[in-house]
């Protein structure tokens, strides 16, 4: 939750135009069910598309992409991955790349979320990565 | 009153209070979500329809996507 706020003020204080993907997953016994109204308002930016994925399977193509080795090696910085999951994390992947039979690999990944905010703010910053 | 009255009096309570439980579970997984104001509604995602979020993250291929992973609690 602390990773969703911590977003949440990366996205407030940037007018960059992003698109935003907020994927909630079920992590522990307890995530039965969609996130509440509640937890969807944490990530209020008008930029953002939020998504319940109880099987994971964006986390799934995530690791497929993260795990695929070659020269386009991610940065990866203190994700917690674990069994296929990947949480508290943020992916960021630069204009032009597209997603074809594969996700294609971030140009960053790291988490948790709250002791990166500096690194993905610097990242969304880069005019290589906006224009790329 | 008998002890056979309160005995059957203590299982009416305990019955009541496992359905009002059972009640407010299902009421708490079938309560529905709400995106905040300016975005679109909360897509549950399945195998089924993966695809629209392949979509959705190549229809802005023009500007940087950011995916964010978390847990609901």
């Amino acid at each position: 939750m602390q990773g969703a706020s911590a977003l949440q003020e990366i996205l407030s204080k940037s007018n960059l135009p992003l698109s935003v993907f907020v994927v909630w997953e079920p992590v522990l016994a307890m995530d039965i069910r969609s996130p509440t109204s509640r937890t969807l308002a944490r990530i209020w930016d008008g930029r953002a598309k939020q998504f319940w994925d109880k099987d994971r399977l964006i986390a799934i193509e995530l690791n497929k992409a993260a795990d695929s080795s070659g020269s386009n090696a991610v940065p990866e910085r203190h994700v917690p991955r674990r069994g296929g999951l990947v949480w508290d994390a943020v992916a960021i992947f630069s204009a032009g790349k597209k997603w074809a039979g594969t996700m294609p690999h971030p140009d960053y990944l790291g988490g948790a979320v709250a002791a990166v905010t500096d690194d993905v703010r610097a990242r969304l910053a880069e005019p290589d990565l906006k224009t790329r | 009153m008998s002890v056979h009255s309160a005995s059957i009096r203590r299982w009416r309570g305990a019955a009541l209070l496992m359905v009002g439980a059972l009640a407010a579970f299902l009421g708490y997984l079938r309560w529905p979500t709400k995106t905040p104001a300016g975005q679109s509604p909360l897509v549950l995602l399945s195998s089924q329809n993966l695809e629209s979020f392949r979509h959705a993250f190549n229809a802005a291929d023009d500007r940087t996507r950011v995916i964010a992973f978390f847990s609901p609690t």
